[in-house]
């Protein structure tokens, strides 16, 4: 039925919206990180998505996560010879992550959820108002 | 013959709503083109044919359609959804929606009407 399948349409967006946050606050959270398991300091990542295949035919639509990537920008090198991970000549790798545009990711990415969620609402109102049909 | 046409109206507004929250959902996504829904043209052109079939036959066959709408201006990443622009269509439609099932109501209320009448 159409009118549950625009939800589904919408919490696919929600679930998008919320997968971009995890990975802004995972950034944030590890904007001074310097050892990661694969080595070297923590790179940015980024998340990726893609429309779901065959919009335009019904029972179909919303978006989905492609894949999480990791950033290929170079790591920020900051001059801290006190620091145990500090080279010779006292410079640090630090992450990539660049906290003023990860915060307004994350302000992109509320809206985003905020607007599926009245979607829903929306959806949601207009169902409510159909079991109205007949009863007068 | 009103109740179909209002019918088909209310079919159309359902997929597009569904269409609106697929291009909210998308409005992140690089290279999304945003999709419409158009039902009135159809409606219109069968109330106004005259020739082959009923009206009530015309009224049943049109569908609603979903179409890309490249027109729309996009942005660096090749998305054209305007949030802003989804919002207020997502709020128009709300409302056609609503004034729809008020309609058919009304019409409901004039065929019950009719009926209990005719009892007194």
């Amino acid at each position: 039925m159409s009118n549950f399948s625009s939800i589904d349409i919408s919490a696919s967006g929600l679930f998008a919206q919320r997968t971009r946050l995890n990975a802004i606050a995972n950034n944030i959270a590890n904007a001074t990180t310097t050892r990661t398991e694969e080595g070297g300091p923590y790179r940015r990542q980024e998340v990726v998505f893609s429309a779901h295949s065959g919009r335009l035919e019904p029972e179909s639509g919303g978006v989905e996560v492609d894949a999480v990537i990791q950033s290929s920008d170079p790591p920020k090198m900051v001059h801290d010879p006190s620091h145990p991970d500090a080279d010779k000549d006292g410079r640090v790798a630090m992450p990539n992550v660049n906290i003023v545009e990860e915060m307004v990711d994350m302000v992109t990415a509320t809206r985003a959820y905020e607007a599926n969620v009245q979607a829903i609402n929306a959806a949601r109102s207009m169902a409510m108002k159909a079991l109205e049909i007949g009863r007068v | 013959m009103t109740t179909a046409t209002l019918a088909k109206c209310l079919d159309g507004v359902g997929l597009r709503h569904r269409a609106i929250a697929d291009n909210i959902a998308n409005v992140e996504t690089p290279g999304f083109t945003r999709s419409e829904v158009s039902f009135e043209d159809k409606l219109k052109q069968a109330f106004e044919s005259k020739g082959e079939g009923s009206l009530l036959e015309r009224i049943e066959e049109t569908s609603a359609e979903v179409r890309l709408d490249a027109s729309s201006p996009a942005r660096p990443d090749g998305n054209n959804v305007s949030i802003d622009k989804e919002m207020a269509e997502l709020t128009k439609n709300t409302l056609q929606y609503e004034a729809l099932i008020q309609l058919l109501n009304l019409k409901a209320s004039m065929v019950r009407a009719a009926i209990t009448e005719g009892k007194r």
